[in-house]
């Protein structure tokens, strides 16, 4: 498939991104130059100056809810995609009510157990929609121990073990590679079932 | 004896009864969150800390970690 053949593809797929902290923000942003065409966006949040260090968001952005800094992201570096932005700390029964339309969700939330619950939730509620997780990516280097797990419509990227604490903080370059690790497998999907 | 496969590694356990629960624990980490599916199927944490194993069944086991 050529340049033009994967942006018509994509123009037409719908993404849906529980989360918009680092994993969400820089997985969407990659998803949006490569020509996803809609995205949902779900996060209760507001933006932080002291988590601009791993967030694709800029100070300007400080104090605004998240969902709508990163729309506003995703307009600016395609502006032909449609971005659907919602309010929202995700409980089990919102899952699929948000996400049904989706070709696929990326669950890009922080705690474990959040984690659990929308993927428990998506399993059961939308067993054919994919659902590209990011686990395990503090601190720096170990690139290689970096993985995709995939389990039936499952994926999960990152390592799995790395649980962030004072003596591995979060970090901009290794949450990158997870959360392009999820748009890469986000497209991965997509085209596939295109081709097939 | 009881042989099951846990993330593709062959494991075996003695005794009348062995539950997901009891693989859950054996397995070194540093989380107790974790995402279950015995054979093709997914389990979820409501059923598989009672879910029984038999001989020859496949456990997949993915701990849950900090995201971003």
């Amino acid at each position: 498939m050529n340049r033009e053949q994967i942006s018509a593809i994509l123009s037409e797929k719908v993404v849906g991104i529980a989360g918009c902290g680092g994993l969400g923000t820089h997985a969407a942003m990659s998803l949006a130059r490569a020509g996803v065409g809609t995205f949902f966006l779900v996060d209760f949040d507001i933006v932080q100056e002291n988590a601009l260090d791993r967030q694709c968001f800029y100070r300007n952005q400080a104090g605004r809810l998240k969902m709508n800094a990163l729309k506003e992201n995703i307009e600016d570096a395609n502006p032909e995609a449609k971005v659907y932005a919602f309010d929202v700390r995700l409980c089990p029964s919102d899952v699929a009510e948000l996400f049904q339309s989706c070709d696929v969700l990326v669950e890009a939330v922080d705690a474990a157990k959040t984690k659990q619950t929308i993927i428990e939730s998506a399993i059961r509620q939308m067993p054919g929609t994919p659902v590209v997780s990011g686990a395990g990516l503090a601190g720096y280097g170990r690139t290689e121990e970096l993985k995709v797990y995939r389990k039936n419509n499952l994926y999960i990227c990152g390592d799995l073990k790395s649980q962030v604490s004072d003596d591995l903080p979060h970090l901009a370059p290794r949450i990158a590679l997870v959360a392009a690790m999820q748009a890469n497998t986000v497209l991965e999907i997509l085209l596939r079932e295109e081709d097939a | 004896m009881i042989k099951i496969t846990v993330n593709e590694e062959e494991k075996n356990y003695q005794g009348q009864e062995v539950t997901v629960q009891d693989v859950l624990d054996d397995l070194s980490g540093n989380t107790s969150i974790f995402i279950v599916f015995l054979n093709d199927t997914f389990v979820d944490r409501l059923q598989y800390l009672s879910q029984t194993l038999s001989n020859g069944d496949e456990l997949t086991v993915f701990p849950l970690v900090t995201g971003a």
